[in-house]
């Protein structure tokens, strides 16, 4: 059979449009991936690339590459992530340069986002308009005249719901039927007065469309944000708003000790239950004492945690979705300015409690590079949640046999104590670093939207999945290794406290005590505080194994490690984990940057490799000189 | 009159007109991307506590502006 390969098409289409106006939401429908999408301007900073779903090609063949570009109010880029968008679209490095565009119009906010279409439009990119929300301009009875638009744009302009998918297919037949321009130019900036001029004409051109000239007409889109208004009347109201603001936020890191709570023993128990079931198989042979004491228990005293981390991502994801992440990044602009940051700070700070990495490449949506600098350097002390397991066992520790929400609430402050180290940070930064130019703010504040509970239960489960994958690794090679070094090479010594003190990993820790013993632990600790270094969550399964070794009928592995630390001595048989040492431990985490992955992304996010190195050495110095400064001050005061 | 004195010294809520921009370039720049033109009719609602953004709200859209920026913009009352 002849097969001609001119019949395979191979094109590329670029979603480009202002931050929110729904670009993701079409990408996912378009690829049919799976993409979260989030109710706060600039989320995405990166571009992604996607096929043409397969219930969407003409032939099997067809190859239509669809592009989500990072949110942009115009193609002169006033910061990091739009000039991602540029550059996605003029020198992409896997299509070069992509052969059409559909500009992602909100018909909410029709006025202001034609202007963004209009230089697409300059440039001669071939392009259609996918005029997004339609589903909210339908509800208010409002029908836009479409072909007033297609006329102006000289392009096709298509309806689309972002909600049902409704008006997909008709977008994709208007992109397959645009005609190649082996030509576009690069845009070319207004200038002030033309400018002024063009913004004027989108404005009245919008009215036109959306059928605004008489009062009612008016009056029906106001119906669009009624509600908002409402809401806002409380949320960014000068009192209400700031004490919504830190109820919410104690809510948020409260809800992740007593919310998880009952899951947590659910996963407690499964996993001592497990180790009981391993050491029944063949007690006392090599084999099983490695399933049940090394990796079952190493899991278990991390996974224990899941739930906490899951609900986390959960009260992130609702604030995102909702729309209420923008108004809190205007509340805090002004506090934030005070040491060198704006509100745009704040998303990408918030995310810093989830995880550094993306904390760091959200910092694209900062205009001024100062800013961004000063933010990106202080992500590293925000509780991530690697921290999240230990601080979890210390104070599980501490509060033992005590009600539920005293732990919550001392983990609360902890989540708080770290914004506030962080603005301590951000403060000195701000002294030393030279003064930038004009940063500026100017946050639109999305409409308020009711999120979708199952969407937000699936993007929470997908993200706390990707950690449990991350952490996953590093646990069992260290399970695998602390395991192995804390057994031989005496393995058959029927004492087992002997049996670890001369194993290897007993002969590493005590060549280690001198630098722990300061911080008031012995050994044991030390080496797990030299393992958090791969992985912080490390530590506690590296204590699941010096601490546990002594068999126990404990069901559950988290009692069994909390009972071994309570009676741990040293070799003066002091207690180790007292008040003093647990706090010191606290503030060790608090501050330590012991993330490699962080390092890596900030050197590259930030293009100093100096930057990065600074940031380790000094964080690591710090945390440990203040946590010597503790424990040698209580023992002076001689609290235990 | 800038939007920045309006709310210093002015009643809030205020229904304003946009008379001219002024100032540092690159922010008028910004705000007229975000669709802030001369001639436009906004609503200043509020300000954010510790004297934080203005709030200000055209059409269907809703805009906070710090201090600097509300300098750059020129105003009337309506
Ligand atoms: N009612 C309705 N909501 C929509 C529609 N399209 C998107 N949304 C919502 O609008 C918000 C923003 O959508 P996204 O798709 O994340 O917008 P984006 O343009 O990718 O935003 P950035 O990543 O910030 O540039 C989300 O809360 C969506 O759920 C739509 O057609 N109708």
């Amino acid at each position: 059979m002849h097969f001609d390969s001119s019949t395979v098409k191979t094109s590329s289409v670029a979603l480009v449009g202002a931050p929110n106006s729904g670009k993701t939401t079409l990408y996912n429908w378009l690829t049919g991936s799976n993409f979260k999408t989030v109710n706060y301007p600039g989320a995405t900073v990166e571009y992604s690339l996607g096929r043409l779903a397969s219930h969407l090609r003409t032939a099997d063949e067809e190859i239509l590459w669809v592009m989500d570009t990072p949110g942009t109010y115009s193609l002169h880029p006033k910061s990091a992530d739009e000039e991602v968008t540029i550059k996605a679209l003029y020198e992409n490095p896997e299509l070069g340069r992509v052969k059409s565009v559909v500009v992602v119009v909100d018909g909410t906010q029709m006025s202001r986002h034609l202007q963004l279409a209009q230089q697409v439009r300059e440039t001669g990119f071939p392009m259609v308009i996918a005029l997004t929300m339609s589903d909210l301009l339908r509800k208010q009875g409002i029908h836009p005249n479409l072909s007033l638009l297609e006329k102006e744009f000289q392009c096709p302009v298509i309806s689309f719901d972002g909600l049902l998918g409704g008006g997909l297919r008709e977008l994709v037949q208007a992109i397959r039927e645009l005609k190649p321009q082996p030509q576009v130019r690069k845009p070319v900036p207004w200038g002030f007065e033309a400018q002024d001029r063009k913004i004027q004409d989108c404005d009245e051109l919008a009215k036109l469309v959306l059928n605004q000239k008489s009062e009612q007409g008016q009056s029906r889109l106001q119906e669009v944000v009624k509600s908002t208004q409402l809401l806002d009347r409380y949320f960014l109201h000068p009192i209400f708003g700031l004490l919504l603001f830190v109820l919410i936020m104690t809510a948020l890191f409260t809800s992740i000790f007593w919310l998880a709570a009952p899951l947590m023993d659910i996963v407690d128990s499964f996993f001592g239950d497990l180790n009981s079931v391993v050491s029944a198989w063949a007690p006392g042979s090599l084999w099983t004492d490695f399933l049940a004491n090394g990796v079952v228990s190493s899991f278990g005293a991390v996974l224990v945690f899941v739930p906490q981390i899951f609900v986390l991502f959960l009260g992130i994801g609702i604030l995102e979705s909702t729309g209420y992440l923008a108004r809190a990044a205007t509340l805090i602009d002004r506090p934030f300015s005070l040491v060198g940051m704006s509100g745009r700070s704040f998303v990408p700070v918030l995310s810093g409690f989830a995880c550094a990495v993306p904390a760091m490449i959200a910092t694209r949506n900062i205009s001024s590079s100062r800013d961004r600098w000063i933010t990106t350097f202080i992500i590293p002390l925000m509780t991530c949640s690697a921290r999240l397991p230990v601080y979890a066992l210390l104070l599980a520790f501490v509060f033992k046999g005590q009600p539920a929400w005293k732990a919550g609430l001392t983990l609360a402050t902890l989540y708080f104590a770290a914004g506030f180290v962080g603005a301590i940070a951000a403060a000195i930064v701000n002294r030393f670093l030279p003064a930038g130019q004009n940063s500026f703010f100017m946050m639109e504040l999305p409409l308020y939207r009711r999120p979708r509970l199952q969407v937000l239960l699936r993007q929470a489960l997908t993200r706390t999945m990707s950690y449990v994958k991350r952490a996953g690794p590093p646990i069992f090679i260290f399970a695998g290794i602390m395991w192995a070094a804390a057994t031989f090479p005496n393995y058959q010594m029927e004492d087992s406290q002997q049996k670890l003190e001369q194993s290897y990993a007993g002969q590493l820790g005590h060549l280690l005590e001198p630098l722990v013993e300061p911080m008031g632990v012995d050994w044991r600790v030390g080496i797990g505080l030299v393992s958090a270094f791969a992985a912080r969550e490390v530590f506690v399964s590296s204590l699941a194994i010096t601490f546990n070794i002594v068999d126990s009928d404990e069901d559950s592995v988290q009692r069994n490690l909390l009972e071994q630390m309570a009676t741990a001595v040293n070799r003066h048989g002091e207690k180790i984990f007292t008040l003093g040492s647990v706090v010191g431990l606290l503030v060790f985490f608090m501050i330590a940057l012991q993330c490699m992955s962080t390092v890596a992304v900030a050197a590259r996010e930030m293009g100093s490799i100096r930057f990065a190195l600074i940031q380790l050495v000094v964080f690591n110095l710090v945390a440990y000189s203040l946590a010597v400064a503790i424990v040698q001050t209580f023992k002076a005061l001689g609290i235990s | 009159m800038t939007l920045l004195d309006y709310a210093q010294t002015q009643i809030i809520p205020a229904d304003l007109e946009i008379t001219d921009f002024k100032g540092v370039s690159v922010i008028c720049e910004r705000l007229h991307e975000m669709g802030l033109h001369r001639g436009q009719k906004i609503r200043l609602i509020g300000r954010a506590p510790l004297k934080g953004p203005l709030i200000v709200q055209f059409g269907t859209s809703f805009l906070a502006l710090r201090a600097e920026e509300a300098e750059c913009t020129l105003i009337q009352a309506q």
